[in-house]
């Protein structure tokens, strides 16, 4: 029986995959964009391999890690910016 | 009376059935179960030779139902139609009423070409995310876009695998399809988006701001959008055509995939892998589970019955045939009923009656018996997945609402608008 629910499950999981394509496809132009960046399993960490997938779905890692990438995406889209800023005005030196 | 062999193929067909709604199994599997137990019962009793069970298989269904799903499967490909519910959305300037409209709208016609499950995912996908963006509740969205999509297609020879079967099996063509349902279709939608629209309008939402985007803007490969443009009127345009040049649909629907395959461009082994092949195995199964029904004198003692209870009466037929193929659609698949209807109203021709009330009966009984509950279709049990994926969780009675009030409202205008074609 458990087999059985699990085949039936898995079926209607890899339709919920396809869903979630078309929806981040209409996130993109619609919403708010967005990056995925991926985390390997530190080095030193080989035998707490379950406990670190199971970070994916534990909702403190997740606003911590949230919090931290905001934080590290506003320094270097600053930086960006700022360099940006400083190649204008040197172009603007140069020309005259 | 049935004879024992009759009661084991009805048997045989029952247990298919169950093992397909249940999704015991995958659906092809529960088909291809019930033919090898169809072919091995039919074999050892003498009731059918070897070389008779390839040709229970209809491969001109086969054919037609393959050439659709390759040509519409490179368009999809292209985000032809994404770009369709984009503007859809945009145009809708964050009005709820005309974005629930819209949302309908979109999601029957979109589903006149795609398949319904690639239909339902996108235009879910679509409706989710601006029900998030702007705080909309998404069931009314959802749950009539399923709706919208059961409907879309009902008229057109290509717009269900079931109107496929049928228009095979009957000879009807695609422009006489349209000659004696696309006024009850358009009427249909119109219908059934303004019932959906009474039931949910207290909970479209409030009129906001929307998202600024440009959908023509965000199209990488501008192209291969005119290019799939082009497939699409060039495939219609041929099977509008068709007719007059003594082929069937399934050699136009070949020609369409292959011309589709070497317009567009793109790998044609990942279109082969995303062809819905379950459909496909599904369909080949039943054809046998089919073939042995009628062997043993079931299909045939059922045509008669049907005759018999409807006093020979076409009228009578018809509604019969409408109102019990929409029941069964309900619980189980529609392909299946269409299957087995088919040959069964095939037998009555010859008898006087008018065929085309009987066939149009029947498209339109196994088209919107589809939707009446959640688990009435792949479309509608994608819905309430999605709708998880969302994080709200409908109830059965709660899609049910919706969905057994627009079956009961369409079949009660579908029996109207055929006593009014055929019997005026």
């Amino acid at each position: 029986m458990t087999d059985l629910k699990e085949r039936i499950l898995k079926r209607k999981k890899q339709s919920m995959e396809r869903y979630r394509e078309e929806r981040d496809a209409f996130e993109k132009v619609m919403g708010t964009p967005k990056i995925n960046v991926s985390v390997e399993l530190p080095k030193g960490y080989e035998a707490q391999r379950e406990e670190f997938l199971e970070l994916e779905r534990e909702e403190g890692f997740l606003k911590d890690a949230d919090k931290a990438l905001g934080r590290l995406v506003k320094k270097h889209l600053k930086k960006a910016k700022e360099q940006a800023e400083k190649e204008e005005s040197r172009k603007a030196e140069e020309m005259g | 009376m049935l004879s024992s062999a009759s009661l084991i193929y009805i048997g045989i067909y029952i247990l298919t059935l169950l093992l397909a709604s249940t999704e015991v199994t995958a659906l092809s599997v529960a088909a291809l179960i019930g033919a090898s137990l169809s072919t091995f019962f039919g074999l050892v009793t003498g009731l059918f030779m070897p070389d008779e069970v390839v040709e229970f298989v209809d491969f001109r269904v086969i054919l037609l139902l393959v050439g659709v799903m390759i040509t519409f499967e490179v368009v999809e490909k292209s985000g032809l139609f994404r770009i369709i519910a984009l503007y859809a959305i945009k145009y809708s300037k964050g009005d709820p009423r005309i974005l629930f409209f819209s949302i309908c709208f979109v999601s029957a016609a979109v589903s006149l070409l795609l398949s319904d499950v690639t239909a339902i995912l996108l235009m879910a996908a679509a409706a989710g995310t601006i029900a998030r963006i702007m705080d909309y509740d998404p069931v009314p969205y959802f749950v009539s876009a399923a709706i919208m999509i059961n409907l879309g297609g009902t008229s057109t020879l290509i717009g269900s695998t079931s109107n496929m079967i049928i228009g095979v099996a009957s000879g009807l063509g695609f422009v006489e399809f349209l000659n004696y349902l696309a006024m009850c279709e358009i009427a249909l939608w119109i219908l059934t988006s303004l019932t959906l629209y009474l039931l949910y309008r207290p909970r479209l939402g409030e009129k906001k701001p929307p998202p600024t985007y440009d959908p023509w803007g965000e199209i990488q490969d501008k192209r291969t959008i005119y290019k799939a443009s082009f497939i699409i009127v060039f495939f219609l345009l041929l099977f509008l055509l068709y007719e007059h040049w003594n082929v069937g649909p399934e050699i136009i629907a070949f020609l369409s995939a292959v011309l589709a395959l070497l317009v567009v461009d793109v790998d044609a082994g990942t279109i082969f892998r995303q062809i819905d092949w379950e459909t496909i195995f599904f369909i080949g199964g039943f054809f046998i589970i089919i073939g042995g029904l009628d062997k043993a004198g079931v299909l045939a003692y059922f045509s008669k019955a049907v005759l018999n209870l409807a006093h020979g009466d076409e009228f009578l037929a018809a509604l019969l045939t409408l109102w019990s193929s929409a029941l069964l659609s309900v619980f189980v698949s529609n392909i299946g009923v269409a299957l087995t209807y088919t040959p069964i109203i095939g037998m009555m021709g010859g008898l006087g009656l008018n065929m085309n009330f009987l066939w149009s009966a029947l498209v339109l009984g196994t088209n919107l018996g589809g939707a009446a509950t959640p688990v009435s279709g792949a479309v509608c049990v994608l819905t309430m997945g999605a709708l998880k994926e969302e994080n709200v969780n409908l109830s059965f009675i709660d899609f049910s609402k919706a969905g057994a009030l627009t079956t009961i409202v369409q079949l009660l205008f579908a029996s109207f608008y055929l006593i009014l074609m055929f019997g005026m």
